[in-house]
């Protein structure tokens, strides 16, 4: 795997994800794709399995830096390391044992573990915080509708990944990654 | 082989640390803060630019007339009658504070209010929806609570946290800014109509008002729809932001609890705050010394 041009393929993603995401907003639902979990579903469908763990950590570790959580009362905010980090890192996890069986040159396929993994990240996300704040945590968090948000986001982000991979697997290649799927007898 | 192996235990051990970071009580995560604003120096050039294209793609509704000159004389209107408020509220302090000093109270000094405009260059992440990343940090004298405006003094919210070139503004219309006082304006003097809004989630604060009665008549003070509403919270808002709009009546209810009691339905000015390109910050310098307290 070419760790610069991931690199950089991530730090272009960042930038979508805190300044794009807001404008392909559902109405006013708050409902937005992540631009960073197509990244890590791209990541988790191409590259050998060790690396794509290693990266989807990284990159939740980043996505955990440059998020805040607003905290009652004070009007001040927190950042927590390991949400997203957890939750990526199962994601990918999910990924690469579904992606045996499935044509990952396909950008359905992509939209498909985006929406699973999603599915998985943010519910490993919303159970971190909700522990927190049953145990007393003074975050602002409400459990059930930050669950359904996040699963609705989730499919959104599933759709916007089958766009996406059009442009991101031609990249594959260049990337040092695998969009071919493994024949009977071992990787083709 | 063997380098698998040692990067396979290296990975576990890494998701155990998250796993107890993950748990950790927010007084011993403060250091994850200085790590996140080194990252925000790395992500922010990336951001910068697809956050102007996603403003001018969606940008914030500031519910301005058409023609120029009107919009410009309209929000020079909304300008005037919000520091010819405050003149009022200050001038109602100062009284307050001579009677204090009289009976030998301790007096704050009074500070001047500093505006400085600065660009909205992106979110805050998933976790705190509709919070504004603003390029502009304590390196320009902005501290935690400083007031942020917008067009025509339209209460925006306040910095609920600042890195030496980058503040975060959490609007009043975010689920998670809380409740506040604020006042309806039945007329042009501050004797209006008390009430606490809290935000909806959708865009507009929803609130209790008091129970006013005319003394003459005893009949109840009603709030009219298209009333401004000012902030009027001394005890949890800076002094810089009291008397700043926090918008129009668009709705009256009725309390099912109480009967004798209306709900208000309060939209600010500017729809979608979002979305503001830019902020004016109102910076004072006793907010550092709120940040303190």
């Amino acid at each position: 795997m070419n760790r610069l041009g991931v690199a950089i393929l991530a730090w272009v993603m960042f930038g979508l994800e805190r300044g794009f995401r807001d404008a392909l907003e559902l109405g006013d639902t708050g409902i937005v794709p992540s631009f960073v979990f197509v990244l890590v579903t791209f990541i988790g469908i191409s590259a050998p399995p060790l690396a794509a763990l290693w990266t989807a950590l990284v990159l939740g570790v980043v996505m955990d830096l440059t998020s805040i959580i607003a905290v009652e009362g004070v009007g001040s905010a927190a950042a927590v390391l390991g949400p997203h980090a957890l939750g990526y890192v199962l994601a990918v996890q999910l990924m690469l044992t579904l992606r045996g069986i499935m044509i990952r040159r396909n950008p359905l396929t992509m939209g498909f573990l985006a929406l699973c993994g999603s599915a998985v990240a943010q519910t490993v996300l919303v159970a971190i915080f909700s522990i927190r704040s049953a145990l007393g945590d003074p975050i602002v968090w409400q459990p059930a509708d930050e669950l359904v948000l996040r699963l609705a986001s989730g499919v959104y982000t599933g759709v916007i990944a089958v766009g996406l991979a059009v442009l991101m697997l031609p990249l594959a290649g260049m990337l040092g990654l695998s969009t071919q799927s493994p024949g009977r007898f071992g990787p083709r | 082989m063997a380098h698998t192996a040692r990067s396979r235990r290296l990975l576990l051990m890494s998701l155990v640390c998250m796993l107890v970071t993950s748990f950790l009580p927010l007084k011993w995560s403060a250091w994850v803060s200085w790590f996140g604003d080194i990252a925000e120096v790395a992500i922010a050039p990336a951001s910068n630019p697809f956050s102007a294209v996603s403003r001018w793609l969606r940008p914030a509704d500031l519910n301005q007339p058409d023609d120029e000159t009107l919009a410009a004389l309209d929000e020079e209107l909304r300008t005037t009658q919000t520091l010819l408020l405050q003149s009022y509220s200050e001038n109602e302090r100062l009284q307050r504070l001579i009677e204090e000093l009289q009976r030998g109270l301790a007096l704050n000094p009074d500070m001047p209010v500093q505006q400085l405009n600065a660009p909205v260059y992106g979110t805050a992440g998933d976790l705190a929806r509709g919070v504004l990343r603003v390029r502009a940090g304590s390196k320009q004298g902005i501290a935690l609570n400083t007031v942020a405006a917008a067009a025509g003094l339209q209460l925006v919210g306040r910095v609920m946290s600042v890195e030496p070139r980058t503040c975060t503004v959490l609007p009043i219309t975010a689920r998670s800014a809380g409740p506040f006082r604020a006042v309806i304006m039945i007329d042009d003097t501050l004797n209006g109509l008390r009430c606490t809004l809290e935000p909806v989630g959708d865009g507009t604060l929803r609130g209790d008002v008091e129970d006013r009665r005319d003394p003459v008549t005893a009949e109840p003070i009603l709030p009219e729809v298209g009333q401004d509403v000012r902030l009027d919270d001394p005890q949890r808002w800076p002094r810089s932001a009291q008397m700043l709009l926090v918008g129009k009546v668009e709705r009256i209810d009725s309390n099912p609890s109480q009967p004798l009691r209306k709900v208000v339905v309060v939209r600010p000015t500017i729809d979608r705050m979002e979305r503001l390109t830019e902020v004016l910050l109102r910076i004072t310098p006793s907010a550092f010394e709120e940040e303190r307290r």
